[in-house]
C-alpha cells in the first residue's frame, strides 16, 4: 500500500529530475543548483518513510526544503541578520524534540511539529514579502513564484495538520501534487530564458533606435557651424532620455593638465564632493558649481573611471562610501549613478556618467549596457570632431601664411628693367610662413635706375599688407624724379601710424644715373649696401643714419652720392642671406658672401647671383630655411 | 605648494648654451624696442598661441637692458639670442652695463612679498608691492621682474656679471586624451 504510493511520489521526483537537468543545461546558477538538492532530500525521505512510516521523517525533511528555499531566496538577496534567529530556533526545537523522543520529558501533541513549521513557513512567506525590483536584482522570478509558493506550502501544511502524514489522500495525491511547485519554479526558471532572450533582441533594437535618433540631432548639429559643446550637450541629452536618468554630464580630459573639465550637462546633475553650504541653497548655484569645478583624473567616481578605463556601476548609492556627499536629503541626492569612460583605440578623451534621483529608483544592468553603446559613439564622434578641427585650425594658419606668400610674389617685379650699361640680377627666396622681403626696380628713362629693397618685420597677411603699401606708396611718389632720402620720409610718414598696430620695416633704396656714373643711396636701417670697388679691388659698405620705418612718424633720412665705375658691382640684401644657419648653427656671415662675390668678380651679373645662390643652399644643406633671402646685384658696364 | 621661484646666478647654466640660437645686436635705442621685439618674436611659429604675452615679455627684457644695463646710451649694444618652437621658447639679452646690483635685494624682497602673501598677510604685504630703488624713476613700477619670473617657468639666470641674462619657457604639449597604459 504504502510502497505503491512510494512509486508514485518516485515518478513525481525522476521528472523534476529531468526538469531540474535541462534547466541547469540553460541556466546553470547557483540559485538552480539548490533544487538539486531538494529533490535528492525528497527522494530520501520518500524511500525512508517507505521503509519506516514515520511522520516525523516527512516533517523534519520539511524543515529542510523550507530552510533550502530560504536559501535560494538568500542567494538574490544576501544574508540577513534574522536568519540566525530563524537558524537557532530550529536547531533548538529539533534537538529539544529528539531528546523529548527518547527521554519523554514532556508529552507533546503531535501537531507540535506542524506549528513550528507553519512558523517558518511565515518567516520565509515574509522574508519573500520583503523582495522588490529595488532591492534585489534579478528579483523577478521570486516576484512571479512568491505567491504560489506561500499558497502551497501553508496548503500544505495544513492538510496534514488536518489528516496526518499517514493518511492515504496525503500520501497519493497532495504529496505528489505538492511536488509539482518545485518544478513550477524550474519551468519559470526556463520560461524567463526564453523571455530574455527576447527582451534582448528588443533592446537592441532600441539601443538602434535611439542610435539613429543621436546621429538624426547630430547631423542637424554639423550642417551648422561645428560647436563641440553643442554636440557634446546632445550626447548627454540622448543618453539621459534613452536610459530615463534625471540628469547627465560630459566631462572632457583637459588639453594640457591631468583635469577633467565639465563640458555639457543635462538636468542637475550634483557635484560628488563636498558642496559649500550657501552653494546648495540654490539649484542653479549648484550647477553653476558642478560646471566651474574642474575633477582631478583619480577624483570621485568621475575620475575614478578615467584612472582605470573602467565603468562604474552604482546601483543603490547608499550602499557605497564614494557617493557619501549624495545620500543625504538634500539638493545633491542621487539614488543611482553610472559613470562610462570615453575611450577610442586605447585613449581616454574623457567620462560620460548619467544620474537618478529619486528614491528608490534605481538603474540596472541593462541601462548600463545602454549608457556604454552611447559612451562608444561618442568617443568615435568626439574624436572624430577633435582631429577635424585641428585640421580646420591649421588650415587657417597655413592659409594666412599662403595668401601672404601670393601677396609677396605677386609684388615681386616679373622681369628685370634693361638699360644700358647696367646689367642686373636678383633673386628672392621666400621661408615658408615668413614673407616678409619684397624688392623693386625701377626704371625712370633711359639714364636713370631705382633699386629698393625692404624686409618688413613681422609675417602673415599683416606684413604683406605693409610690404602692399610701400610698394603703393614707391610708386606713386618715384615718377615725381625725387631724391632717395625723400622718398624714404614720405614712405615713413606713410606708415607710421596709419594701421592701427605698429608695423616696421629696413630699407634701401638706390638711384643711379648710368649718363654722370651716380649713384645716391638712402637707407632706413635696412643692412649698409656692399659695393664693389673693381679698380681698388676692394669691398666698402655705404651706409646711411636712420629710423626703421615705422618707428617715428617725424624721422628724417640722409642720403649719399659716390662715383660707380666700369665693373663696379653693387649689392643690396637681406639679413636673411647672412645668417642662413648650417646644420651646425653657424650663421653663413658677410665675409662668405664678400668672398664669393669677389672670387667670381668677372663673371656678368646673373652669373654671380646664381653662385651665390648655389652655395647659399650648399651651406643651409638640410636645415629648415628660416628667414627670407633676397639679394639684388648691379654690375657697371 | 610649489617651491617659492628665485632669480639665480649661474654662468654655467644650461640656458646660456647659445647653441642654434639666432642672434641680433641692436643699438640702445629706447624708441626702436618693439622693433626689436617684432623682429626677435617673428621667428616664433604659429601655434603659439598667446604670442602677444611672449612678445611683451620680451619686450621687458630687452627694455630692461637699454635702459637699466645701458642707460639708453646710443654708443653701447645690446645683444640677443633667441630659439623658439611650439614648445620652447628661449632668449639670452646681454648688456654692456654695470649689471643687476640689487639682484639679492630684490630676491629677498620678493621672498618675503611670498610668505606674506602664503600667510594672506596682506596689511604686511602692502609694503611689498613694488621694488623701488634709487636708481628707479617713476616709469618703474618695479612689478616686471615679479611677472616675468612667474612667466619664464623654465627660469630666469643672470651671468656672473649679471649684464647678461637667459630664460626660458615652455609651452605645454596640446593633447586629447590620454594614453590608459600610462595612465594606470
Amino acid at each position: 500500500m504504502l510502497t505503491s504510493s512510494l512509486w508514485f511520489k518516485i515518478f513525481v521526483e525522476l521528472f523534476l529530475l529531468l526538469l531540474f537537468a535541462l534547466t541547469m543545461r540553460i541556466k546553470r546558477e547557483k540559485p538552480v543548483s539548490i533544487f538539486g538538492y531538494i529533490i535528492a532530500v525528497l527522494i530520501a525521505r520518500d524511500i525512508l518513510f517507505s521503509l519506516f512510516n514515520l511522520g516525523y521523517i516527512i516533517s523534519i525533511s520539511e524543515f529542510i526544503v523550507i530552510s533550502l528555499y530560504l536559501l535560494w531566496l538568500r542567494s538574490y538577496t544576501g544574508k540577513k541578520n534574522s536568519d540566525r534567529f530563524y537558524l537557532l530556533f530550529n536547531i533548538l526545537f529539533l534537538g529539544a524534540l529528539i531528546a523529548n523522543t527518547y527521554f519523554r520529558i514532556v508529552n507533546l501533541p503531535s501537531y507540535m511539529l506542524n506549528l513550528v513549521l507553519i512558523a517558518d513557513i511565515i518567516y520565509l512567506a515574509i522574508c519573500l514579502g520583503l523582495v522588490s525590483e529595488y532591492n534585489t536584482e534579478k528579483s523577478e522570478i521570486i516576484l512571479k513564484s512568491r505567491n504560489t509558493i506561500i499558497t502551497v506550502f501553508a496548503l500544505f501544511s495544513l492538510l496534514t495538520l488536518l489528516f496526518g502524514y499517514e493518511n492515504r489522500m496525503i500520501q497519493f495525491i497532495v504529496i505528489p501534487a505538492y511536488y509539482f511547485i518545485h518544478a513550477y519554479i524550474l519551468s519559470l526558471y526556463i520560461m524567463l530564458f526564453y523571455s530574455e532572450k527576447e527582451e534582448t533582441i528588443s533592446f537592441l533594437s532600441s539601443n538602434l533606435e535611439s542610435m539613429f535618433d543621436f546621429m538624426k540631432n547630430f547631423g542637424n548639429a554639423l550642417t551648422n557651424k561645428i560647436n563641440l559643446e553643442e554636440i557634446l550637450h546632445i550626447i548627454v541629452s540622448s543618453a539621459v532620455n534613452n536610459i530615463g536618468a534625471d540628469a547627465g554630464t560630459i566631462l572632457m580630459l583637459d588639453e594640457y593638465e591631468d583635469k577633467l573639465n565639465v563640458r555639457a550637462t543635462q538636468g542637475l546633475y550634483p557635484p560628488l564632493y563636498e558642496v559649500p553650504k550657501v552653494i546648495k541653497v540654490k539649484a542653479s548655484s549648484v550647477k553653476r558649481y558642478f560646471s566651474d569645478t574642474p575633477i582631478t583624473i583619480g577624483q570621485t567616481i568621475l575620475g575614478e573611471a578615467v584612472k582605470t578605463g573602467k565603468p562604474i556601476f552604482i546601483r543603490n548609492s547608499s550602499e557605497d562610501e564614494r557617493m557619501q556627499y549624495n545620500t543625504g536629503n538634500d539638493i545633491l541626492y542621487i539614488s543611482s549613478v553610472i559613470v562610462v569612460p570615453l575611450i577610442v583605440s586605447g585613449r581616454i578623451l574623457g567620462v560620460l556618467s548619467t544620474v537618478k534621483r529619486i528614491e528608490n529608483q534605481y538603474f540596472n544592468e541593462r541601462d548600463v549596457e545602454h549608457l556604454k553603446t552611447f559612451a562608444d559613439a561618442a568617443s568615435v564622434t568626439i574624436d572624430n570632431l577633435y582631429t577635424y578641427m585641428e585640421v580646420l585650425e591649421k588650415r587657417e594658419i597655413e592659409q594666412d601664411v599662403d595668401t601672404a606668400a601670393e601677396i609677396q610674389q605677386k609684388l615681386l617685379p616679373a622681369e628685370f628693367p634693361e638699360i644700358q650699361n647696367v646689367t642686373l640680377a636678383a633673386f628672392n627666396h621666400p621661408a615658408k610662413g615668413v614673407s616678409g622681403d619684397y624688392f623693386d626696380m625701377i626704371k625712370f628713362d633711359n639714364d636713370r635706375i631705382g633699386l629698393f629693397i625692404c624686409d618688413v618685420a613681422g609675417k602673415g597677411v599683416s606684413a604683406a599688407l605693409v610690404m602692399v603699401m610701400i610698394r603703393t606708396i614707391l610708386r606713386l611718389i618715384v615718377a615725381a624724379k625725387h631724391d632717395p632720402a625723400t622718398i624714404l620720409t614720405w614712405i615713413n610718414r606713410g606708415i607710421t601710424g596709419s594701421i592701427s598696430t605698429d608695423h616696421f620695416a629696413t630699407l634701401s633704396f638706390l638711384t643711379y644715373n648710368r649718363r654722370k656714373q651716380e649713384a645716391v643711396y638712402s637707407n632706413a636701417a635696412h643692412l649698409p649696401m656692399l659695393v664693389f670697388k673693381n679698380s681698388e679691388n676692394r669691398f666698402i659698405q655705404v651706409d646711411t643714419p636712420g629710423l626703421p620705418i615705422g618707428v617715428e612718424n617725424t624721422t628724417k633720412y640722409a642720403q649719399r652720392r659716390f662715383k660707380l665705375n666700369a665693373n663696379d658691382l653693387v649689392i643690396l640684401y637681406t639679413d636673411g642671406i647672412i645668417e642662413t644657419m648650417d646644420v651646425n648653427g653657424n650663421q653663413y656671415s658677410l665675409q662668405s658672401l664678400t668672398g664669393i662675390i669677389q672670387e667670381h668678380k668677372d663673371l656678368p651679373a646673373q652669373e654671380i647671383a646664381d653662385k651665390i645662390k648655389s652655395e647659399l643652399k650648399a651651406f643651409a644643406d638640410k636645415t629648415k630655411q628660416h628667414d627670407d633671402q633676397t639679394l639684388i646685384l648691379m654690375k657697371i658696364g | 605648494m610649489t617651491e617659492a621661484k628665485e632669480i639665480i646666478v649661474d654662468e654655467n647654466n644650461k640656458l646660456f648654451d647659445k647653441k642654434g640660437m639666432f642672434h641680433k645686436n641692436f643699438v640702445s635705442d629706447f624708441r626702436q624696442i618693439r622693433y626689436f621685439t617684432l623682429l626677435v618674436v617673428q621667428k616664433a611659429p604659429p601655434e603659439i598661441k598667446e604670442i602677444n604675452l611672449l612678445e611683451q615679455q620680451i619686450s621687458e627684457i630687452i627694455k630692461n637692458a637699454v635702459k637699466h644695463g645701458n642707460h639708453n646710451d646710443p654708443k653701447k649694444h645690446i645683444d640677443v639670442w633667441y630659439s623658439f618652437s611650439d614648445t620652447h621658447a628661449r632668449l639670452i639679452v646681454q648688456d654692456e652695463g654695470q649689471g643687476f646690483k640689487y639682484l639679492e635685494e630684490w630676491n629677498a624682497f620678493n621672498r618675503k612679498r611670498n610668505e606674506c602673501f602664503q600667510k594672506q598677510n596682506f596689511e604686511e604685504m602692502a609694503e611689498y608691492v613694488s621694488f623701488i630703488t634709487n636708481k628707479s624713476d617713476e616709469n618703474d613700477s618695479g612689478n616686471a621682474l615679479f611677472a616675468a619670473l612667474e612667466y619664464w617657468n623654465g627660469g630666469l639666470v643672470f651671468n656672473n656679471k649679471r649684464n647678461a641674462v637667459a630664460v626660458a619657457k615652455y609651452f605645454p604639449k596640446k593633447r586629447h586624451g590620454l594614453e590608459i597604459n600610462n595612465n594606470i
